[in-house]
């Protein structure tokens, strides 16, 4: 028994010659015209739909996961101000809902400053060294001065600054200003 | 009728599975042709090993490093367990490595096994990134500043950085709801993304046959003898494989266990440097070379020229002939860029990262009765004990050196840290001044730069009890101090 290899018409089921969808036939009468549009119609329509679902499962799990941008960190009392000297100390600062380390100083009466202790370059941790005056970062090297400028390394830009507030004597640190 | 052949029947592949069985292939086999199997093996390690461990695991701020003491110590063979997932994720880098490379070499990712190879490429990332969301579950020092490094780098990605740091993180920092997100992508999304990938992976495998094979059977009818059916020869040296490969991870997870340090602290007071995973320290070192000007360009852009290459690979390699000898140009490429990756990571491991190897205490000692002169060498900030804070790997006075009244010490400094530090003969661990100008290097505030050396003499003349001390401010603090001991008599000795 010889088995009929030939591809079959998808209208009509008559084999077809080549690797054609439809015969020759059903192209002539003009049916496989009509057939072809409304299956190109509903094929479109399972693609669009599927392709709808995709688009608002992953809409709604990016609004989801993404953090949505509130204010900035709220002000977080760290003490009076007579307690902080020319050099750094540094402080925990949990203001913006989690612990995160600001570099504080009283450059000159009555002026604070306040950095973020994560590196700009890749956010290890700096160290405030006090006998040379800079903010050096373990990982790669990067260099602050005492101002928070970048001076040396791979950093793009100076650290972080947090927003400073001084009300009645104390000193009031808010969020990390981009 | 076995219930094995009922399924069979049933499902209609005996057909299939005949012809996976008994298909001939040569008798002479080397241990690369099984890294592929080795890698699956060592995943359903992972799996079985991780599934245990998610049982015991607490992914919080509060529970996930006590959690994972309480495997470590409490749980019945909870450190087992845990070692053998530690050592798995290294095997699996190493195995999906050298599988590739194997591939490379014998030009398998041709036509028309290209996606063979494409699926294989998807698996060395979600390797990467089954490892990169692991490392932070501990939540240790290392764990949190290595993902705080990690997730900061697709910053240097144009437009949308900054945005993938914020969806990574789910906020400027890691937090524990880092630590929840990655726990879910490394126990969910990621097991089932490979198992999607390694399905195509292995049909395209079955259904293109070995590269191997195909030559096999290219070869003519007379050579044929020489070939054996895969089932059982074939089967049996790879059930011999899998028992050398998990002898090996047994014996690794035994004898080495995997590290955890202290509790992440986001204010890192005890001053960590962080390291990266040791599959990275390539590119970490690397980045040493490259200009600060193109830093972002050797952060982002070699990478993603790294994979770029590896998915255009079977597109780009038209030689008519598969055979290494015909393809001098790819192999010797190919090569050189090995090479590199060895060396750099050899040198990013010896550099940086990885605990300096311990020394046996007397080699710091040597000491000359007749002259009553003892040299202690003094290695400030050797490897990582402490944060770098110690001498000879020692802190907070773990280092006794006792040398008797009378006798002379000299000693030779070498900073061997990355930060400044000194070394002084001080009264106490609170006493910020050595005993007299004499008894320290010569900058004791100011500290010795990474790797200078120097010396000074100490002349052991009262008995009692001092403190060798770095005095650059903070340190012995931190804990950069030993304990120095003038007996009344007696030899000079040195404990760590």
């Amino acid at each position: 028994m010889t088995v009929d290899t030939r591809l079959r018409c998808s209208i009509c089921g008559n084999p077809v010659d080549g690797d054609g969808e439809v015969c020759a036939d059903c192209i002539a009468d003009g049916r496989a015209e009509r057939e072809l549009g409304r299956r190109k119609f509903l094929r479109n329509s399972l693609i669009g739909a599927m392709g709808l679902f995709g688009v608002g499962y992953l809409g709604l799990a990016l609004k989801n996961l993404f953090p949505a941008s509130g204010p900035l960190g709220k002000l977080q009392n760290i003490g009076p101000i007579n307690k902080f000297t020319n050099n750094y100390t540094l402080i925990d600062y949990t203001g913006a809902g989690f612990p995160d380390g600001v570099y504080v100083r009283q450059k000159s009466p009555g002026v604070i400053q306040a950095f973020d202790f994560h590196c700009a370059h890749l956010q290890c941790p700096v160290q405030w060294n006090s006998s040379l005056k800079e903010f050096q970062c373990p990982c790669h090297g990067s260099v602050y001065n005492a101002n928070g400028q970048h001076i040396a390394g791979p950093a793009p830009r100076g650290l972080w600054p947090h927003v400073v507030k001084i009300a009645n004597g104390n000193v009031y640190i808010g969020g990390q200003i981009d | 009728m076995k219930p094995a052949n009922w399924v069979i029947d049933r499902m209609g592949i005996r057909s299939f599975i005949n012809l996976q069985l008994y298909h001939r292939v040569p008798r002479r086999v080397s241990p690369l042709d099984f890294l592929g199997l080795g890698t699956l093996f060592v995943f359903i390690n992972q799996v079985v090993t991780g599934i245990i461990l998610a049982t015991w695991y607490n992914a919080s701020v509060t529970g996930a490093y006590q959690s994972v003491q309480r495997i470590m110590h409490t749980v019945p063979l909870g450190w087992l367990i845990r070692d053998l997932h530690y050592w798995g994720a290294n095997f699996m880098v190493v195995l999906v490595f050298l599988h590739m490379l194997r591939g490379y070499y014998i030009g398998a990712y041709r036509k028309p096994r290209e996606l063979v190879w494409l699926s294989g490429v998807g698996l060395l990332l979600i390797t990467i990134l089954f490892s990169f969301t692991g490392y932070l579950l501990p939540w240790d020092q290392q764990s949190y500043w290595a993902t705080m490094v990690g997730t900061w780098m697709p910053f240097y990605m144009p437009v949308i950085g900054y945005y993938i740091v914020l969806l990574m993180r789910g906020g400027p920092y890691i937090t524990g709801v880092t630590l929840t997100r990655f726990y879910a992508i490394h126990v969910l999304v990621l097991p089932a993304l490979f198992l999607l990938v390694f399905g195509l992976h292995f049909y395209m495998v079955l259904s293109k046959q070995l590269t191997m094979v195909e030559e096999a059977e290219k070869l003519p009818k007379e050579k044929q003898r020489g070939l054996v059916t895969f089932f059982p020869t074939t089967v049996f040296q790879m059930t011999m494989f899998l028992v050398i490969l998990s002898a090996a991870l047994l014996y690794f997870s035994i004898n080495f266990h995997a590290p955890l340090l202290a509790i992440a602290d986001p204010l890192n007071k005890a001053h960590y440097v962080p390291i990266p995973l040791w599959f990275f320290f390539s590119i970490y070192q690397l980045l040493k070379y490259i200009p600060p000007a193109l830093d972002a360009f050797g952060i982002i852009g070699l990478p993603t020229i790294g994979i770029l290459m590896l998915v255009l690979l079977p597109f780009i390699d038209k030689i008519p002939d598969r055979k290494p000898s015909e393809r001098k140009g790819y192999v010797y490429s190919g090569g050189i860029v090995v090479a590199a990756i060895v060396v750099l990571t050899y040198l990013g491991a010896v550099n940086q990262g990885v605990a300096a190897p311990v020394q046996a205490a007397s080699s710091y000692l040597s000491t000359n009765a007749a002259t009553k002169t003892a040299t202690l060498t003094l290695l400030g900030g050797y490897g990582t004990t402490n944060g770098g804070f110690n001498f000879n790997g020692a802190a907070n006075g773990a280092m006794v050196v006792t040398i008797p009244q009378g006798w002379t010490l000299d000693v030779a400094f070498t900073n061997d840290g990355s930060l400044n530090h000194s070394a002084a003969i001080t009264a106490s661990q609170t006493s910020s001044t050595a005993l007299a100008a004499t008894d320290e290097t010569p900058n004791p505030v100011l500290g010795d730069a990474p790797g200078a050396k120097s010396s000074f003499t100490f002349k052991a003349t009262t008995a009692g009890n001092y403190v060798i001390a770095c005095l650059v401010p903070g340190h012995i603090q931190l804990g950069m101090w030993a304990k120095l001991v003038v007996a009344p008599s007696g030899t000079p000795s040195i404990k760590l």
